[in-house]
């Protein structure tokens, strides 16, 4: 069977990762303390394919593309990276997402700024747009288009763009622009050589197909877009879009006849599901999460924010009510992504007014410290950002927000600083590098790390990848924390500092 | 949807292409004449990433080449 189009990725991303996406995040560093092969398999796995080298898992973002081209009659498919040989001596067209194609996103740049090393991501992508079959098929003629989330790196890399002879590269919602450039791609017309989609343009939701093939660990978007408009976000330049429960259903079906027993439910904030504003619609949510747990063993979140988890909870007892839905035999935590970004209330005021929101920016430390307290009550477990470097940041809010670490330090959780990336309304800013870092900025990356190995031991060693299975990986993790607190003590000592 | 289209050519004035980027058209399509097509992403890296909210379409061709896209 042949395909006009392939649509497709690298290993990083073209992978379930043991079917615990969270390991994913290992790719976004080099593979320090272990091998490359060896730190490949434990965050990126290979798939299962079927005959064709169709995975029977792939990103989301991917299936998005594939359902829009297949939906408007063009011949395409997801193929395994390792399969494209057979594909690309007839395809024309070869699409290509990622979600940080050269590891200039946090916390890749972090990591490699860090150590020096490049991470995995980058390293992985650049070996796989080089694969002879690629070269071979461009030489033909094939067409190649990249896009997703880290679309806006090519601007930055055009030596790599020139390289891999990329013709277009798509930056936004491409659900419809895609099928229009695949058109143009099989009628050999022009191709153009960039398309932002701006947010005037985004797809209504009768626009978005539904995915035709499984996704990644069983993840269905639930929502586009965010209201909040924290300056330094792109994905809430997007409309908010809350897709009807039918058409999760539908989405979740397609996992489900897939074999996979696990759902993600995707938003940048799923209590805001349904929601009028950011006032939550609890009757929604337990829809939408009993609906998911008819389905599913397991139902996780990929998002939720600080404030309206605090909210929520004084309001309506969702937290307690959602959770005593999910929570079962086959399930008894949850873990998210949520964002702390500053301690300071100054600096949220200026960065993210409406990040507390229904709460004033100026209760924002308050408001983290009490979703946390919740969160922590309720078996949630969250993976938190901090941003380092935020534009106009100060001395005193980088203080603040060592100050609002120690008030974390009871509650259960991973906290991961970030180095500031120029994105959303501060695409025009500077970049925060190696040479910005102060001993605040120090203080604050040591806390996070001693939190963050303290509460990754005690998650490891009685909620995360239980089971006589997970076994090879617990121990390979565990060893990986050790490397990681031994790191940590010679670069204390190297800085004169006492151990936390 | 109101759109705007502008060419770009080797030595031009950047007027033009300031009076359309600038103009109230949410969509911008435009087309570098350049020998080198990456380049064109080059000259317009600054705006690129500075723009949020209009639809960019960038073509490029060769100065010989017709003005169409």
């Amino acid at each position: 069977m042949r395909f006009d189009v392939v649509i497709t990725s690298d290993r990083t991303m073209m992978s379930n990762h043991h079917g615990k996406e969270f390991l994913g995040f290992a790719a976004t560093g080099p593979p320090i303390g272990l091998p490359e092969r060896l730190w490949m398999w434990m965050c990126a796995p290979k798939p299962k394919v079927d005959k064709l080298g169709r995975p029977l898992e792939a990103p989301y973002g991917l299936r998005k593309i594939e359902a829009s081209l297949v939906s408007a009659g063009i011949n395409a498919a997801v193929i395994d990276p390792d399969h494209l040989g057979k594909h690309l001596k007839h395809a024309k067209v070869l699409m290509v997402g990622h979600h940080d194609f050269f590891a200039m996103c946090s916390p890749s740049i972090e990591w490699w700024l860090i150590t020096g090393s490049e991470p995995l991501n980058s390293r992985s992508f650049k070996r796989f747009m080089r694969k002879p079959e690629i070269r071979e098929a461009k030489k033909r003629g094939l067409k190649i288009i990249v896009g997703g989330p880290a679309a806006w790196q090519w601007l930055w890399r055009t030596d790599y763009w020139r390289e891999f002879g990329v013709d277009t590269v798509v930056d936004g919602e491409a659900d419809k622009v895609v099928v229009e450039l695949a058109n143009k791609a099989l009628n050999g017309e022009d191709l153009p050589l960039y398309v932002y989609v701006g947010p005037g343009e985004a797809p209504s939701l009768d626009e978005i197909p539904d995915i035709k093939g499984a996704s990644v660990n069983g993840l269905v978007e639930i929502t586009r877009g965010c209201p909040r408009g924290c300056r330094f976000c792109s994905v809430t330049l997007r409309p908010l879009r809350h897709y009807p429960l039918d058409k999760i259903e539908r989405e979740i079906q397609v996992n489900v006849r897939a074999g996979l027993k696990k759902c993600i439910l995707h938003s940048e904030d799923v209590f805001m599901y349904g929601s009028k504003g950011i006032e939550p619609n609890p009757d929604l949510l337990t829809q939408l999460h009993k609906l998911a747990k008819k389905y599913c063993r397991v139902v996780t979140w990929s998002h939720v924010t600080l404030a309206l988890v605090k909210y929520s909870q004084e309001k309506y007892n969702l937290v307690s009510q959602l959770t005593d839905i999910l929570y079962d035999d086959n399930q008894e935590w949850i873990g998210v992504e949520v964002g702390i970004e500053t301690g300071s209330p100054r600096l949220a005021e200026k960065i993210m007014p409406a990040k507390a929101a229904p709460y004033p920016a100026s209760k924002w430390p308050e408001v983290v410290k009490d979703a946390f307290a919740i969160m922590h009550e309720h078996k949630v477990v969250p993976a938190a950002t901090l941003i380092l470097g935020l534009p106009d940041e100060r001395e005193e809010d980088v203080v603040a927000t060592l100050e609002l670490l120690d008030e974390l330090s009871n509650y259960r959780s991973l906290i991961v600083p970030m180095f500031f990336v120029p994105l959303g309304l501060l695409k025009d800013r500077t970049w925060f590098l190696r040479d910005h870092l102060t001993d605040q900025h120090i203080e604050v990356l040591r806390k996070c790390l001693w939190h963050s190995v303290k509460w990754a031991e005690d998650i490891l060693s009685h909620m995360y990848l239980k089971g006589v299975a997970y076994a090879p990986l617990r121990i390979l993790l565990k060893l990986f924390l050790a490397y990681v607190k031994r790191k940590g003590r010679e670069v204390e000592r190297s800085l004169g500092k006492a151990a936390l | 949807m109101k759109e705007a289209r502008v060419i770009l050519r080797e030595g031009s004035d950047e007027k033009e292409f300031l009076s359309a980027v600038s103009s109230e058209a949410q969509r911008i399509t435009i087309l570098v004449k350049t020998d080198d097509k990456i380049s064109a992403i080059e000259r317009l890296r600054n705006f690129l990433l500075s723009n949020v909210s209009k639809t960019i379409v960038v073509y490029a061709s060769n100065p010989g080449e017709r003005d169409e896209v």
